[in-house]
């Protein structure tokens, strides 16, 4: 389950191709792609735009927790070549000065470098790292969507002091963004991994859904119930649920008080 | 392997930070203001993290050493804890920090002279009453000492300190600074252990129990005291064979003259940090087992602890004096 937030139509389009998204026509305010593979949404340049718009995509993609969320963009960079990709490690926003450490928790066919994140674009190039306008939007927005370890940016170097930012075009920032796929790849996969691994951790337990429409539980109780057959799950995946004798209608409070009693004994065999 | 070093700026040129840092060349290096902009922010799973884990080097500000929990104890009047490293590199399924941080990043406070200095001022408060210290409340004491070589370095500090105790809790068989060190007869090495089959499914990347009772022999033999720790015991079917058979094989290989302390504490848990637990690692039998709250704290039913902590003090008293034996006292209900 990928979420992409780019800034440029021409960041987007290799994307598309590349994890067969379609355009989504029933949303107005932005360019929004989807697949089976996840979302792509076209944010605009700058970080309140990039803010604003993995918003819009959390909200009317599910809302899933586990998404991993790809910041996907050019950057400048004074020291790397035309081409190169890097993922932050740390972001930083230089109007605020506050700064931002996605975990990094694999190898990827790239370094990692410090990203810096400006309000108007860098022609000077003089501090270390890469220059952009939408992680520092783009990264504490995702991370209140998603545990950490699943948001990351990926920059890809398109101007530096031997390649200007003016003689950048859109159809050179579309082959970059081409040329780093398997990089994008990569660093996908390992996203989805991580949120696959999420996912599982978290998943309902079996019986869960079948349970609350049979008996009513207060919310502690749905909560307790949820705990219990988590621990069925460890202890005796393949054994039915002690339910002989229940009647429908009864208080859940009886169902879960017979299910702690049995898992308890199963627990000490 | 380490693949990023988190630096705060205000120690950056510290030299233990240097020397640190030249243990793991291939690592980037990122700086931070404050390691907390790194460790335990909210929305980080401490299970995604536990895959590769970072280091951060930072400096502990504020008050260094803490008094113990009560009931924790191995003789002394006065216990202490310090935490000059978070976290540990192994993976044991039943640990505490799972539920207490959320970030698995190895965090190491390089002003090891403010911990020691901390120390000599928590002696001299009461010179005359004996005060023991303990190392690895939150952290293993020496699998990371080939990198941060603290405990070499707090060595010395003891060795002028006859009335304080330090205890290096660990399980790890990295053992090389001891045994190049003349023993100190205040500081105790203290092995945690549980059984080989609970070892195997619980401890993950933790030395085997063979390994951990081969590290405590040489250990012996170089003269240094030395403390078992059975904690947590963990209740299985099997509880009686298994612990047999582990205090059996631990008390063959060691001389009861080189033994300090034998202590031993239930699995327990805060409620807070068990919940934490059950969401980290639902499919975990351990979190699934005959658990029960009480008194704000998560541990086996009564009945069970009862009788699998009887049988371990019974099976312990058969081998050990009653004056080197020290259980962990859990605090009762007013």
């Amino acid at each position: 389950m990928l979420r992409f937030v780019v800034a440029l139509d021409a960041e987007a389009r290799p994307l598309v191709e590349r994890f067969d998204l379609r355009h989504d026509p029933l949303v107005a305010p932005y360019k929004v792609y989807r697949g089976e593979a996840g979302a792509l949404i076209v944010a605009g340049i700058g970080k309140v735009a990039a803010a604003a718009a993995t918003s819009y995509l959390y909200l009317t993609s599910g809302g899933h927790r586990q998404a991993a969320w790809l910041n996907i963009g050019v950057a400048g960079h004074s020291s790397l070549s035309l081409g190169d990709a890097v993922v932050a490690h740390k972001i930083r926003d230089r109007a605020s000065q506050r700064s931002w450490y996605p975990p990094q928790l694999s190898t990827l066919p790239c370094a990692t470098d410090e990203v810096t994140t400006v309000d108007l674009p860098e022609r000077s190039y003089q501090e270390s790292g890469a220059f952009e306008m939408e992680a520092s939007g783009f990264y504490p927005t995702a991370c209140r969507f998603a545990s950490a370890e699943l948001v990351q940016c990926l920059k890809i170097v398109s101007d530096g002091p031997q390649n200007k930012l003016e003689l950048l075009t859109l159809e050179v920032v579309e082959e970059l963004v081409e040329h780093s796929l398997p990089v994008v790849e990569a660093l996908a996969e390992h996203c989805s991994e991580l949120s696959r691994e999420l996912r599982d951790l978290e998943a309902d337990p079996p019986d869960l859904k079948q349970c609350l429409k049979t008996w009513r539980f207060t919310v502690s109780q749905s909560r307790e119930l949820r705990r219990q057959l988590r621990r069925r799950q460890t202890l005796a995946p393949e054994e039915p649920l002690p339910i002989q004798g229940l009647q429908q209608g009864v208080r859940g409070k009886e169902f879960l008080a017979r299910l702690r009693l049995w898992l308890d004994e199963l627990a000490i065999r | 392997m380490i693949s990023h070093i988190y630096i705060e700026e205000g120690i950056a040129n510290h030299p233990r930070t240097q020397t640190i840092c030249e243990r793991f060349p291939k690592a980037v290096r990122v700086s931070c203001e404050r390691y907390g902009e790194v460790f335990n922010r909210r929305a980080q799973s401490f299970r995604l993290q536990k895959k590769r884990p970072a280091l951060i080097l930072a400096c502990k500000p504020g008050t260094l050493v803490q008094p113990t929990p009560v009931g924790y104890g191995i003789g002394a009047p006065r216990n202490y804890y310090f935490s000059h490293m978070l976290n540990c590199v192994y993976d044991c399924r039943y640990c505490f920090l799972q539920g207490m941080y959320r970030s698995a990043h190895y965090v190491v406070f390089v002003n090891f002279e403010d911990f020691f200095d901390a120390i000599v001022s928590t002696v001299a408060e009461a010179p005359n009453e004996p005060a023991c210290f303990f190392s690895g409340y939150d952290c293993d004491s020496l699998a990371l000492e080939g990198a941060t070589r603290f405990i070499e370095q707090a060595l010395p500090i003891f060795r002028e300190l006859p009335n304080a105790w330090l205890e290096v809790r660990t399980k790890s068989t990295r053992i090389e600074t001891l045994l190049a060190t003349e023993p100190l007869p205040n500081t105790v090495i203290a092995f945690s252990f549980t059984p080989d089959e609970v070892s195997k499914t619980l401890e993950h990347g933790v030395p085997s129990v063979a390994r951990r009772i081969a590290a405590m022999a040489r250990l012996a033999k170089r003269g240094w005291p030395l403390g078992l720790r059975f904690d947590p015991l963990i209740y299985s079917a099997e509880f009686r064979d298994q612990y047999r058979r582990l205090f059996e094989q631990v008390f063959a290989a060691i001389d009861s003259t080189s033994l300090h302390s034998v202590s031993l504490g239930p699995f327990r848990l805060p409620a807070a940090f068990f919940r934490q637990l059950e969401r980290l690692q639902s499919d975990e039998p351990l979190v699934a087992g005959p658990l029960s709250a009480q008194n704000g704290m998560v541990s086996y039913r009564p009945d069970l602890e009862a009788e699998l902590v009887g049988f371990c003090t019974e099976e312990l008293l058969r081998r050990v004096p009653k004056r080197a034996f020290f259980p962990c006292q859990l605090p009762t209900a007013e």
